[in-house]
């Protein structure tokens, strides 16, 4: 049984703009899985889907949960977003508290919110930033505490939007370390080939909203095929 | 925890009473200037934070001093009034100054919220704080975007760009405010969130008693209008 299926998804924003137009795949526990295409493919839109911050026809089954409501606990729980924008994912002043939050509405005790925020802080690459306030971060240092964020509240299925924007090699390094020593699910949209190449084990790529490739990642190194899809 | 055990909402509450004093102070007699400059010496000595910064910061004020001395003071030629108005006016901003330099004001927040000032205020205020900087840094990339392309033009074309940039932040402003919420409601924020707890130490007392005893002296006024 997958962790996640996705059926016939279709999404269509107010403004009357189909962003997804039918989308089906499924993702195993634990598996990797990249997310490409074109600027304004769909990615993100099919992220949020996901996620249930939009609401978007077609059934999302999870963990064997068929239709799946918008905002169920269960989804919150076991389905963690990071934003492709970080401003958007920190609202708290200070990275001890953003990276609380999610864990304190979890309900758990104290001592286990902060060795939570202590491991996804160490994961991501920023221990020691606790105290500091969450807007005078640099670019980069959002999106990793942007990422720990979502760790903290271990769940089974990560969506990442463009992780590996704005970070430095060394740091971009480490966050594919990062992906690779998860043990959760992961749906990664990026334009960023190599980071896929290097962490996932299967791409699905999105053109018009719609999928037209889901196969495993070795495919990537077929340029005609990219050249086709217009990734290259 | 902060500089020797003592909580963010015992200076707040300390330097609130301490403003509230000198502000309404009826006479400001020496002796009094001189209690409430000891007074915020003191407390600036016990946070460890130096005289000399909160001196500088303190002269936030006096854009708004010349505001007062050019409209309140010069027409009625009152200059015994002005220099109260500006000494009560300038001890006030030196207890703003010395809270800003000796607490962070994210632990301030904190610390007000167990005072028992309600959640939807402090979160408000932390998102204020928060957001108000991302604020004005769209903006300006907004207006550094603009000049970029911009070669000048009559007035009308002026406003119409500015309306346009105003639109558009509040826009954004929206929409970000809409991702942030979702942010939070994935997270699994419900409306409400634990407090956490802190005990009060000898210090804790003692700074708010200070501040209390600064208010008293600041009530001799009110209490006996005929001493001295
Ligand atoms: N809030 C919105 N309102 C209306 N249309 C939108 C909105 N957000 C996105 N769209 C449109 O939906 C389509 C899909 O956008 P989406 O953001 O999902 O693309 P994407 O694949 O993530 O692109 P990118 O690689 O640039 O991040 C685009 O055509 C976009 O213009
Ligand atoms: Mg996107």
């Amino acid at each position: 049984m997958p962790l996640l299926a996705v059926n016939q998804l279709k999404y269509r924003y107010p403004d009357g703009r189909e962003a997804l137009k039918g989308v089906s795949f499924q993702i195993n526990a634990g598996e990797k899985v990249g997310l490409l295409g074109l600027n304004g493919a769909g990615k993100s839109t099919l992220l949020l889907s996901i996620a249930g911050v939009l609401k978007a026809e077609g059934e999302i089954t999870l963990a064997g949960v068929e239709n799946l409501k918008a905002r169920s606990k269960l989804r919150k729980q076991r389905i963690g977003l990071v934003f492709q924008d970080p401003n958007d994912q920190l609202f708290m002043t200070t990275v001890y508290e953003d990276v609380a939050f999610g864990p304190e509405n979890l309900g758990l005790s104290r001592p286990e919110v902060e060795k939570r925020v202590q491991v996804a802080l160490a994961a991501v690459g920023a221990e020691g930033f606790e105290d500091r306030l969450t807007h005078h971060l640099s670019f980069g240092e959002k999106k990793r505490v942007a990422l720990a964020t979502v760790l903290a509240m271990q769940p089974d299925l990560l969506l990442l939007d463009e992780p590996s924007s704005n970070l430095d090699p060394k740091r971009r390094r480490e966050f594919i370390e990062i992906i690779n020593q998860a043990k959760q699910a992961m749906l990664i949209a990026s334009h960023d080939l190599e980071l896929i190449k290097a962490t996932c084990s299967r791409v699905i790529i999105l053109e018009a909203g719609k999928v037209v490739v889901d196969e495993p990642v070795a495919i990537l190194e077929n340029e005609a095929l990219l050249r086709r899809h217009e990734l290259y | 925890m902060s500089e020797k055990g003592v909580q963010p909402e015992s200076k707040g509450l300390a330097i609130f009473l301490y403003t509230l004093a000198a502000v309404l102070d009826p006479s400001l007699p020496l002796w009094r200037f001189a209690i409430y400059l000891v007074f915020v010496t003191g407390f600036c000595v016990l946070f460890g934070v130096p005289l000399g910064r909160v001196a500088r910061r303190s002269l936030f004020l006096l854009p708004f001093l010349g505001l007062i001395i050019i409209f309140g003071v010069l027409p009625s030629g009152d200059y015994a009034r002005g220099m109260f108005l500006a000494a009560k006016g300038w001890l006030a901003a030196l207890g703003l100054a010395a809270l800003g330099l000796s607490t962070e004001f994210a632990q301030l927040l904190k610390g007000l919220h167990r005072l028992g000032l309600p959640r939807v205020l402090t979160m408000l205020l932390s998102f204020m704080y928060r957001y108000l900087d991302l604020l004005i840094s769209e903006a300006k990339r907004m207006e550094i975007a603009r000049n970029q392309r911009y070669f000048g033009g009559n007035y009308l074309s002026q406003f119409r760009i500015l309306g346009n940039i105003i639109g558009n932040l509040f826009l954004r402003t929206y929409e970000r405010g809409e991702r942030v919420y979702q942010a939070m409601v994935l997270r699994g924020y419900t409306g409400q969130m634990q407090v956490e707890k802190v005990s009060y130490h000898l210090l804790d007392y003692l700074v708010v008693s200070g501040a209390l005893l600064v208010l008293l002296a600041t009530g001799v006024d009110f209490l006996c209008p005929f001493w001295l």
